[in-house]
């Protein structure tokens, strides 16, 4: 027991509280409260009259959006849930920062979902606009970059509906929408990998409220709520937005979109209506479940010939003509019926993008350089003067309806006994 | 086996008497020497009678023989008394009549006065120079119950108890081998300790078996009064807070443990038997593994993995994530813990200590409160009645106090209480250091304490054994339990040499035997 107080021990212990200062003086360096920081999802940047940035930000009052667990305070049913903060300045660093300003807590970025781009910005300053959200370490590469055509300090105010925050809710516009265009919709990372690229053109997704989508959105007749009806509006995908040298050339509407994703091979729970008769009123309906396409640069001279295959599978999900029997022969119909508009479809965005705007949002050039690297580096330069729009494209559609739920042919009186 | 040169034969005279005085022929002057050895201990009995014409002495302590056999022996000591004419007569006498309760004859005052200090009745011969000790010990104690701490749904139900006689005896049942040796050493200037050395011949290695008796002749103390005193004594880091010696209650899991050739230490009046060497994994080990099937076994063993982990980390993990990497959580979830967090005044580090030292507490309270007070069951109710209201008060985030009874609960998945101890305050500086520096702090401490743990050995095993060094062969006890039948000849450590025989009977050809 002695040998504890003998002088190598003693000496192995004066170490003892040097380790806990080391430990006591760092402090909880870098450490913050989660309370003291300001939550934000969504961020939109505007340019204002006087060329300034105009940064908007939601920032979440968790308080009021999650009622304190086992708190007495009564939570008012009209406290707010988010605060909407707009600040101008010459960058967006400085816009942030003003922003921060007015608000006790430290504006928080790293659970940032979507940065909301308006026309003026994505037109003008797309390229020092992305660049502070490249460079800054606080974002999350994965923020969805959505462009806007209204204006964006009102687009945030609109309130989520089935989600905590707008930004969520936008997020899963982008996950789960049926919504074709939102199959578009890049995050930052992606969209700055073909922003870089020569290959290829960047496209992202438009953002609009539900009013200027066509839909009659409302909620229900709560008489308290009466006043607040403008207030009830959705905010949904529609379109896309193309670009071109950087900046935003041009808007795509929902069935352009489609026919892009056509040859871009993204279209998925989509929605098509076919005839199956003389009758306009006697349609099937059908679903593609799946759609893949391949971009084959001629063997000879790949920077002038180009063939397309679209592969696309589908499921017929609604039938009302009644007198319609599912045989080979009709499916096979359908199938061409399928192939034709999806054809026609393509052929007019091929018309709009490839020959008149010359952007490539197909990523033509890409194949084109995967089949022949040398070959175009030859023709880069010249790719959106001339080449893409003198590039041939011959364009294989296939089609196959295969299943039809889960009853096949359409249900007749008295057919049964 | 540090620096140690084994040597044949010092296990033989592992328990050094000391020559004392040796008895005289008068019986007198015997009986005055005893009895200024025992002076004032009035429960010394002598009993002085006549053999024929030798007149004698019995001499026991009261309390500690069995009335019973004291009867049966002074009555035998009467009859047939008469064939005694000569000194050397008594001890002929005493063999034939007492084939059974007759234990040995002793020539010195010390060994006689050991053997009274056991129970036992020595008697004294007038003309003789040595006396003969007659087993008088009573049976008394508890009665063998159900192991307290080790629980099991099945298997054997019988756990140690603290006479040494009857857990040998336990042991003894279940292998009838006669490879079975059980080395008895004395320990403890005044309790005199029996400490039992357990192994199986041809299995346990003869250098382990060796270092334990060279370990335990090295003890230098008063007395012990549990197997822990043995424990402490002879592991390998002396200061080290990790158990490298297994401790456990249940005769089954030493039996295992000595089919493993490992060496099983008993010590007498401890209901706890120590098995050496221990490897980390063992300690992550139930005797319920063995009885269960093997599938749900090995699920119950990978839920103790994760156990494990969690009583270590969970808090740390917690604290770190609120305060360092908000970024790793979901988006509603760091709203809703921002929410709860509003009007807390102090930060999740001292919030957790807080929360950490009330269960400690209460946990200490609950354990040493007398059992009509309420005993373990206040500490749980005690931890969510007081966890409640300090999320109530605003003292503690509500999630907090969840992850802390949480990781209370779930130190309770290792199944060795010593084990459960060591982990169970480790997770402190693990707080701490998540506090300070982040999942930084964590990963940096728990590569010591890993590093720490995979440079100590237990008797020349690696502690960390079939992991690192690895040998995959002994897999299937570590991250599986295979059935049985495929569990033959598995290697236990490093050090100890393979059994060569299967342990189990098994569908393939018996290996050549004779």
């Amino acid at each position: 027991m002695s040998n504890i107080f003998s002088g190598k021990i003693i000496r192995k212990r004066r170490f003892i509280p040097l380790i806990l200062l080391i430990l006591l003086l760092s402090g909880c360096w870098s450490s913050v409260e989660i309370h003291n920081m300001a939550i934000t999802n969504v961020i939109g940047i505007d340019i204002n009259a006087a060329g300034e940035y105009e940064v908007t930000a939601a920032i979440v009052r968790p308080g009021a959006l999650f009622s304190p667990a086992m708190t007495e305070k009564m939570i008012d049913d009209h406290q707010n849930n988010f605060i909407f903060e707009t600040a101008t300045g010459k960058t967006i660093s400085k816009a942030l920062y003003k922003l921060s300003n007015s608000i006790p807590e430290k504006i928080y970025l790293g659970h940032m979902n979507i940065l909301l781009v308006s026309k003026k910005v994505a037109q003008e300053r797309m390229q020092p606009t992305l660049d502070y959200f490249q460079r800054e370490t606080r974002f999350r590469p994965n923020i969805k970059l959505i462009v806007t055509k209204e204006k964006v300090s009102e687009i945030i105010k609109t309130a989520p509906e089935f989600n905590a925050t707008l930004g969520l809710e936008i997020l899963d516009y982008t996950k789960v929408s049926r919504n074709v265009a939102a199959n578009v919709i890049a995050d930052i990372s992606q969209f700055m990998k073909s922003y870089t690229s020569n290959t290829s053109d960047p496209v992202t997704g438009v953002l609009s409220t539900a009013n200027k989508l066509g839909l009659n959105v409302s909620s229900e007749n709560h008489p308290l709520s009466t006043e607040l009806e403008d207030k009830v509006s959705m905010a949904g995908i529609g379109g896309t937005a193309v670009f071109k040298h950087g900046k935003l050339y041009g808007f795509l509407n929902e069935n352009e979109s489609r026919g892009m994703l056509w040859v871009r091979g993204n279209v998925k729970n989509e929605i098509i209506e076919l005839n199956c008769g003389n009758n306009p009123n006697e349609n099937v309906s059908i679903v593609i479940r799946d759609t893949t396409s391949q971009y084959i640069p001629d063997s000879t001279s790949p920077s002038e010939k180009l063939s397309v295959k679209i592969n696309i599978k589908a499921d017929i999900n609604e039938i009302t003509c009644p007198n319609m029997e599912l045989d080979s022969e009709n499916l096979e119909q359908l199938n061409q019926q399928l192939e034709k508009l999806v054809t026609k479809e393509v052929k007019t965005i091929l018309a709009k993008v490839q020959k008149q705007w010359q952007t490539d949002v197909f990523a033509f050039g890409e194949a084109i350089y995967q089949k022949s690297p040398s070959r175009w580096d030859k023709i880069a330069p010249n790719w959106r003067k001339n080449g893409l729009k003198n590039l041939q494209i011959n364009l294989q559609v296939k089609a196959n309806i295969s299943r039809f739920g889960l009853h096949k042919e359409p249900s007749k009186p008295y057919e049964s006994r | 086996m540090t620096g140690h040169v084994p040597s044949h034969g010092t296990r033989k005279h592992a328990v050094k008497r000391k020559i004392s005085k040796p008895l005289t022929s008068e019986l007198d002057q015997n009986v005055d020497s005893l009895q200024v050895i025992f002076e004032a201990c009035d429960d010394l009995r002598l009993h002085f009678t006549k053999l024929n014409s030798f007149s004698c002495c019995m001499i026991y302590l009261e309390d500690m023989v069995s009335r019973e056999a004291m009867q049966k022996i002074e009555n035998g000591l009467v009859i047939g008394s008469e064939s005694i004419t000569s000194p050397s007569d008594v001890e002929k006498f005493i063999s034939k009549h007492f084939s059974y309760s007759f234990l040995i004859e002793v020539s010195s005052l010390e060994v006689a006065s050991e053997n009274i200090l056991e129970g036992n009745a020595v008697l004294l011969v007038n003309e003789l120079e040595t006396a003969f000790v007659f087993n008088t010990c009573t049976d008394f104690g508890r009665q063998i119950s159900t192991p307290e701490t080790e629980r099991t749904v099945r298997g054997p139900k019988e756990g140690f108890i603290e006479d040494l006689q009857k857990n040998v005896m336990m042991i003894r049942k279940k292998m009838k081998t006669p490879a079975l040796k059980v080395e008895n050493v004395t320990i403890g200037k005044q309790t005199k300790t029996k400490v039992s050395v357990i192994y199986i011949h041809g299995k346990a290695s003869d250098e382990v078996v060796e270092e334990v008796h060279h370990r335990l002749q090295q003890i230098r103390t008063d007395g012990i009064l549990d197997s822990h005193y043995v424990e402490s004594m002879i592991k390998d880091q002396p200061r080290s807070p990790v158990p490298t010696i297994y401790s456990t209650e249940r005769p089954d899991r030493v039996c295992g443990s000595l089919l493993d050739g490992k060496v099983a230490i008993l010590v007498d009046g401890s209901p706890f038997a120590l098995t050496v060497p221990a490897l980390f994994v063992e300690f992550l080990h139930s005797s319920e593994d063995y009885y269960d099937g093997a599938l749900a076994a090995t699920v119950i063993r990978w839920i103790r993995f994760l156990g494990l982990f969690v009583t270590l980390v969970l808090p740390a993990f917690y604290v770190a994530l609120i305060s360092f990497h908000q970024d790793l959580l979901q988006s509603p979830f760091i709203i809703r813990i921002a929410a709860n967090r509003e009007a807390l005044p102090y930060p999740a580090l001292l919030e957790a200590l807080f929360m950490y030292l009330t269960y400690e507490l209460l946990r200490e309270a609950g354990l040493r409160m007398p059992k009509p007070f309420g005993g373990s069951i206040v500490t749980i109710l005690g931890l969510v009645l007081i966890g409640q209201a300090a999320v109530q008060a605003g003292i503690v985030g509500p999630i907090l106090a969840i992850v802390v009874s949480v990781t209370a609960l779930t130190s309770f998945i290792l199944p060795n209480y010593v084990f459960h101890q060591t982990i169970r305050f480790s997770g402190l500086p693990l707080l701490i250091l998540a506090g300070l520096f982040g999942f930084m702090g964590i990963i940096v401490g728990l590569m010591f304490g890993l590093t720490y743990l995979v440079s100590i050995s237990s008797f020349g095993t690696p502690y960390f054994f079939p992991v690192s060094p690895a040998r995959k062969e002994s897999w299937k006890d570590v991250f599986v339990r295979a059935p049985w039948w495929a569990m033959e000849a598995r290697p236990i450590g490093f050090g100890i040499k393979p059994s060569s025989e299967t342990r189990i009977p098994s569908f393939k050809k018996e290996k050549g035997e004779s």
